[in-house]
């Protein structure tokens, strides 16, 4: 199976993107990189874990840094698009390995307050400390010589947002691939009208916009993919091309109301609303987390 | 020798097997190895599995005398609680709870509330104890590997192995769970297998097996010593060791070990509610 892939600079100003897939949780993390001055970001790493045995370990997080380190980069940001639902964060461990600043979209905040009261963490800080930057649509920073721009993408969470870095967009669970469609709009924040709105907001990009996305489900067997473009998107994706926002709504509650939750929603959020963080230990000093009991409804049953 | 009335209920997800056992001379019957289901992606437990077993009891008008477990499940929730709750009975576990309990106690930092002394259950049984259903008389097998606290019920000519042999064509338990071991998992076979051979065997588990398409639950003590895969006659205890510890080696965790285990310890109730009434589960990070 694929599992790396490196999409070349387009040319000046624009990154090399080298992306990594993990089977287990079908995510893609990409180490993003100025070709002129080695800086790097990397966006939406998976720290491992085993919900089997409660088993956590860092191979792809180690994986991407062999890359940087091979490639003679710099870690210049840990980049996450939204608390994600599906699989651990690791850009505490990455952050504690290479020293750059963390950042999400600055709406986590009421991701955290949502979570907070899930948890019953009375004492939680949820005020987005856990990060260095919380980025807000509009907000530019650099990777070396390329400049990044933040548009806020809300609609599968409520903070999500897209990282548009030279040519290439960091869509994440917005858009997947053309032969598969959207991503889901049912967790607790998410919002069926709101992801069409960001959707649009990313076709509205340059046609020839390099686009890559946070998960692929491989649809008919096929070997992962994570890029396409805008123009490939507005022709070929089956819940968009020739859809109307009412339509698309409509598809997307009937989906999403057949899905059953991610099977890592419970563990995921308590890490990721934590920057990566595992829980705090108990007084025996192991770590443990938590499962709300019929704290979630409306889901099909799995 | 007495012959049961032996009622299977299949819950796929975990392809465990529950059984209603009855006195064909009276209306009590006993309810083994029930499953509470539930949906871990969601944190959410439904009782349409424990539902089925008391449409069955009400309909053939039986009376629960007992709701009995095997062992602390690693693969499934209890619904002993529930099934006991509304139906009454007596619940029922091997002594060697304890032993469970105080493992699993500590791994899950359970607090003071959580007696390890298996008070949680109405009956602790030992090798050799015997328990009425109606005019049946049902006798304890104290059959460890699996677990340290498995027990074998021998009721008339039938046997509720629990986890330790599967259908012929399938094998044996696994042993690597904490307490569990491979030798005293063969041990306690033969004392299975030493039963007479007509005896009727209930299995807690089937999975298929190469070449078959159906579940199956029942086989016999005969059909177990002739064909089974993993100990049929011939097969050494060391033979078989080699081959358990070898095969376990491969084995991920079954997928609700944790989930499981925390709430069986208890008897199949939940942990005790946080000060918000939520209750939580918990998973221990790096522990197993």
């Amino acid at each position: 199976m694929k599992t790396f892939d490196l999409s070349r600079s387009t040319g000046n100003g624009h990154p090399d993107v080298a992306g990594f897939f993990d089977p287990r949780t079908f995510s893609v993390q990409y180490v993003v990189s100025d070709p002129v001055t080695k800086q790097c970001a990397i966006i939406d790493p998976v720290l491992d874990f085993d919900e089997k045995s409660g088993a956590t370990a860092t191979h792809h997080a180690d994986e991407l840094l062999a890359y940087v380190k091979e490639q003679g980069l710099a870690v210049q940001w840990i980049l996450d698009t939204h608390p994600h639902a599906d699989h651990f964060s690791a850009a505490h461990y990455l952050a504690e390995k290479t020293g750059a600043p963390t950042a999400i979209g600055g709406y986590v905040t009421d991701v955290q307050t949502l979570w907070k009261g899930i948890y019953h963490w009375p004492d939680f800080p949820d005020d987005g400390r856990q990060w260095d930057q919380l980025f807000v649509e509009g907000d530019t920073f650099r990777i070396g010589e390329l400049e990044a721009r933040v548009m806020f993408s809300p609609g599968h969470t409520l903070a999500s947002i897209t990282y548009v870095i030279g040519d290439a967009a960091f869509v994440h669970d917005t858009l997947f691939q053309p032969d598969f469609g959207t991503a889901r709009a049912d967790f607790p924040g998410g919002d069926a009208h709101q992801l069409w709105r960001s959707i649009q907001a990313i076709l509205a990009l340059p046609s020839e916009t390099r686009l890559f996305t946070g998960h692929d489900y491989m649809p008919g067997g096929r070997e992962p993919e994570w890029e396409s473009s805008v123009a490939e998107q507005r022709s070929r994706n089956p819940h968009l091309a020739g859809v109307a926002e009412a339509d698309y709504v409509a598809m997307r509650e009937a989906r999403d109301s057949e899905l059953p939750m991610p099977k890592l929603i419970l563990h995921a959020l308590q890490v990721n609303t934590r920057g990566g963080r595992l829980p705090e230990p108990e007084a025996n000093g192991k770590r443990y987390l938590k499962i709300p009991l019929d704290a979630l409804e409306g889901a099909a049953w799995d | 020798m007495s012959r049961p009335i032996v009622t299977h209920f299949f819950d796929e997800p975990t392809n465990t097997f529950s059984y209603v056992v009855q006195d064909p001379d009276s209306r009590a019957c006993a309810i083994l190895d029930s499953v509470l289901d539930f949906d871990y992606a969601a944190g959410r437990t439904d009782v349409r599995s424990a539902d089925e077993i008391i449409a069955f009891v009400r309909d053939n008008d039986l009376q629960v005398e007992w709701v009995l477990e095997t062992h602390v499940h690693a693969d499934h929730l209890s619904a002993a609680p529930y099934l006991h709750e509304t139906l009454g009975g007596q619940t029922g576990i091997g002594a060697n709870i304890t032993v469970v309990q105080d493992v699993f106690g500590k791994a899950f930092n359970a607090g003071t509330e959580f007696a390890r002394d298996g008070s949680q259950f109405d009956r602790l049984f030992e090798e050799g104890d015997t328990f009425a259903i109606g005019n049946l008389e049902g006798r304890v097998l104290h059959t460890p590997g699996h677990t340290p606290a498995c027990l074998t019920y021998v009721i008339g000519d039938a046997a509720f192995v629990g986890d330790t042999l599967f259908m012929p064509d399938f094998g044996t338990a696994r042993c690597d769970f904490p307490g569990g071991d491979a030798r005293t998992l063969y041990r306690s076979i033969q004392k299975v297998l030493a039963l007479p051979e007509e005896t009727r065997l209930f299995l807690c588990h089937d999975y298929k097996a190469p070449g078959r398409d159906e579940y199956q639950h029942e086989t016999s003590v005969a059909e177990q010593r002739a064909a089974n895969v993993h100990v049929h006659e011939g097969i050494s205890e060391e033979a078989f060791v080699k081959m358990r510890t070898e095969r376990d080696a491969t084995l991920g965790m079954p997928r609700l070990i944790l989930p499981s285990v925390q709430v069986n310890m208890r008897a199949g109730e939940m942990p005790p509610a946080e000060d918000n009434g939520q209750v939580y589960l918990k998973v221990p990070i790096n522990k197993f």
